[in-house]
């Protein structure tokens, strides 16, 4: 995910995001409690917004959790739950009852307060973003809801005095969009990621499987 | 109960090598590794593949929630003996 080394640290100081494997990772049963574990280690609740790029059904979304740190009654940053889909004609709240297992789940981890009823109130908001207008293009949509979001995104908002500003239809058009996909070669490129396929693999000796461990 | 994988002699100088053993899960399968801690830890995915009979392309392996970089060692990774990876099907696509 290199979209999040173009942006200042401080800014990323602010944010916490998952990997994109991990929300359907932990629909499944032998997972799903590794990782909330893994998400412990990210800190959610210092942060003021917590990115979840979504690969479900074959389909990316992104869902933000904002404001995990204030109280569920904060007048100024109400915590809830946004989920950025750039199809809604499939039906994006199907995600829901899942989001809110999720943050059950991480309240539940780190020991939080919250009651299961408070958090039954967070609201969970599609707002009306962008549509993709192929089949092929909500990877990239995910991608730029989430720069577009980092970029713009209010120092406070309430959800309760509607969306912040920029989340409406006319967000940003479809050539913007074609224009940062051509851009996206330009992103920087951590050196850890990349797999070293230079050198061949060494000779069996380097491991050997242990049969009928334990 | 050990399976080795090499023929191969060693030369009595060269110094034995400190392995780890790792454990490889899949959908609660689990499969025990033990491996040299300084090599690539391709060479322990690739095998395990082997073992299974899937396609290394096929599949991301995580340890500790991350993507490993497949070109790094064990000690690179902090590995230490228990440690478990976890193997999943790409599903990265989709539109």
């Amino acid at each position: 995910m290199h979209i999040w080394r173009a942006f200042p640290e401080e800014k990323m100081n602010s944010i916490a995001y998952f990997d994109p494997l991990w929300f359907e990772l932990y629909t499944n049963k032998h997972y799903g409690p590794k990782v909330v574990d893994w998400i412990k280690a990210k800190s959610v609740f210092s942060k003021k917004y917590v990115f979840v790029p979504i690969v479900m059904w074959s389909h990316w979304s992104l869902l933000i959790f904002c404001h995990m740190s204030e109280s569920p009654d904060s007048k100024t940053n109400t915590p809830c739950m946004l989920l950025l889909d750039s199809l809604h004609a499939i039906g994006p709240t199907r995600l829901e009852s899942i989001a809110r297992r999720l943050l059950f789940d991480m309240h539940v981890s780190e020991e939080r307060l919250e009651s299961k009823e408070q958090l039954k109130k967070m609201r969970f908001l599609i707002p009306n973003v962008p549509q993709q207008k192929n089949g092929d293009e909500c990877g990239f949509y995910v991608l730029y809801y989430i720069k577009l979001f980092l970029e713009s995104a209010p120092e406070n908002f309430n959800i309760s005095e509607g969306y912040p500003y920029f989340m409406k239809k006319e967000w940003f058009t479809e050539e913007e969009v074609e224009s940062f996909c051509k851009n996206l070669d330009t992103l920087p490129v951590d050196l850890n990621d990349l797999d070293d396929d230079s050198a061949s693999v060494d000779s069996g000796d380097s491991v050997e499987l242990i049969e009928n461990f334990r | 109960m050990v399976k080795g994988l090499s023929g191969r002699k060693k030369p009595a100088e060269e110094p034995v090598l400190p392995k780890v053993t790792i454990c490889i899960a899949q959908d609660g399968d689990e499969v025990y590794f033990r491996y040299v801690r300084n090599k690539k830890i391709q060479n322990l995915l690739t095998l395990y593949c082997k073992e299974k009979n899937i396609d290394y392309r096929s599949v991301e392996f995580l340890f500790n929630g991350k993507r490993i970089a497949t070109g790094r060692n064990a000690n690179q990774l902090g590995m230490v003996d228990g440690d478990q990876i976890d193997v999943m099907t790409h599903n990265i696509g989709g539109g």
